[in-house]
């Protein structure tokens, strides 16, 4: 499952918003609205990985930061943000940065599950050598 | 030029993704037996979105006629209504200052002064009157119409009603229906406000109803302000002017606004019993807190000012909010991205960071990777 991270963004809540219209509407059911996110974070996560190729520095100062189930939450004051082409200033930014490490390789990872003993039998009978 | 390298990027990216999201939900919504008529309305409504938004400048109006060209070839019906929808859609961009004051502004303008009669210029209106029964998918849409368009409009609803839109000289626009049989189901409540009205008016038109259900009342209009007290209503922002002709057209329809001006006048003689004209005594206030609670509600729903001022000096000593962050557009920056390396050495923190989407002082930028330092 790519990160949810980006559904908060213009692109992301202004989907979200269209569906809770048709769902209001009872165009679409709400089942049918979350296949429609969970599509949109993969289409999103894979476009940024491989349709921008950008770079970007910043530079400010550090009010707060706090890492919390492998989530960074930072928030920035007096920040410059300067792509080749321009400078952009602000205030105050808020930075939300999930794991990059993470893909979806990982996560979907086999995990150790705890089988009594009496059903192990069965199982190792269908793996071949 | 310095701005293009993100003001090209962004609005292509979006397009490409919801392109992509949009063919790859066109399986689901097939197999949960949806339309896809309902899969370009959430198209249409999510450009919508992105344009009102302005956090992308130049956005798909270029794209969208190559995509009309596209479509053309496979949808000849939906032709129609993206054409009429191109039109309109090229003009959003100029009315969206006119109209900031309304919320969720849908800004179909009909530049069409050839064609006299105008589908309603959001077919997804005619989609939703037609298939929802005016649902609140409504809520969302308006009409609004630009000052610079032709004086007089006529615009063919679905139900085969002429919405006539005349334009005073004022540059106040207001809709009213000159067939007065099928009003019946309809309430046009203009603010009648003789000498000018400076100030915009909206007004709230009910939809005929195909099921004969009776619309909901309880349209209250006052200057500048929106007011719902029914769940599904449809907005049209307008500014009422008072010339005589329309006027005698309205009062041929104002059978309707007695009907509605005892549920306006109801709320607020009610609620200025118990408002801030209420002085008595304490015993009173308890027994009366409750019926303000409910007033309250109704209060804010009706966004009267008898609430709010009452309200007001309760609050204002707990008002302590800094008011750091105020940006232009008073809009909070965000970034929104992955993190590939967090370093701290002390107090000075280095920041690696990749695929992000950012917002900052209302608009979008994108970037593959970001590199950032702080001092904490």
């Amino acid at each position: 499952m790519a990160y949810q991270l980006y559904r908060n963004t213009t692109l992301g809540n202004s989907l979200q918003e269209s569906l809770d219209e048709l769902i209001q509407s009872q165009q679409i059911t709400p089942q049918l609205a979350l296949q429609v996110l969970l599509q949109f974070d993969k289409a999103i996560n894979s476009a940024l990985a491989q349709r921008v190729r950008n770079r970007v520095n910043f530079r400010g100062s550090l009010n707060t930061y706090r890492f919390c189930d492998n989530v960074w939450t930072f928030v920035l004051n007096d920040v410059e943000f300067r792509e080749v082409t321009e400078l952009i200033k602000v205030d105050k930014v808020k930075i939300v940065a999930c794991d990059g490490k993470m893909d979806e390789k990982i996560a979907n990872q086999p995990y150790l599950l705890a089988v009594a003993p009496e059903e192990l039998a069965p199982l190792t009978a269908q793996c071949s050598n | 030029m310095a701005n293009s390298a993100n003001t090209n990027t962004v609005p292509k990216l979006y397009r490409s993704v919801i392109e992509d999201v949009i063919n790859d939900v066109r399986d689901i919504f097939l197999d949960d037996g949806v339309d896809e008529q309902v899969l370009m309305e959430l198209k249409t409504l999510w450009e919508n979105k992105l344009m009102q938004s302005r956090a992308v400048d130049g956005f798909h109006s270029e794209e969208q006629q190559l995509l009309l060209q596209v479509q053309q070839q496979h949808q000849p019906q939906q032709q129609q209504h993206h054409h009429h929808h191109h039109h309109q859609q090229a003009q959003p961009q100029q009315t969206v200052p006119q109209q900031a004051q309304t919320q969720q502004v849908l800004i179909p303008a009909s530049q069409q002064a050839a064609a006299p009669q105008v589908i309603v210029p959001d077919s997804k209106l005619i989609q939703h009157m037609n298939a929802s029964n005016m649902s609140a998918a409504a809520t969302a849409a308006t009409l609004a119409l630009p000052a610079g368009v032709t004086p007089v409009q006529q615009i063919l609803t679905n139900s085969g009603q002429l919405l006539q839109v005349v334009r005073a000289a004022n540059g106040a626009q207001y809709i009213f229906q000159p067939q007065q049989s099928v009003v019946l189901q309809q309430q046009v409540i203009p603010q009648m406000q003789p000498g000018g009205v400076q100030a915009p008016v909206i007004q709230q038109v009910l939809a005929p109803l195909p099921g004969g259900i009776s619309p909901q009342t309880g349209v209250i209009i006052q200057p500048q302000q929106i007011l719902f007290t029914g769940n599904k209503t449809q907005v049209i922002p307008t500014t009422v002017a008072t010339p005589t002709p329309a006027q005698a057209q309205i009062t041929a329809t104002g059978q309707q606004q007695p009907q509605a001006q005892p549920a306006q006048q109801q709320a607020p003689l009610v609620l200025q019993v118990d408002g801030t004209g209420d002085t008595s005594s304490e015993e009173d206030e308890d027994e009366e807190e409750d019926y303000d609670d409910d007033e309250e509600e109704d209060k804010e729903k009706d966004g009267a000012e008898d609430g709010q001022v009452e309200e007001e000096p309760l609050n204002s000593e707990d008002d302590v909010s800094d008011e750091e962050g105020q940006e232009l557009f008073d809009t909070e920056n965000v970034v929104v991205c992955q993190y590939d390396k967090i370093h701290r050495s002390k107090n000075k923190w280095k920041f690696h960071l990749k695929d992000g989407i950012m917002n900052l002082n209302g608009r979008d930028y994108i970037f593959s990777k970001a590199i950032g330092d702080a001092e904490w």
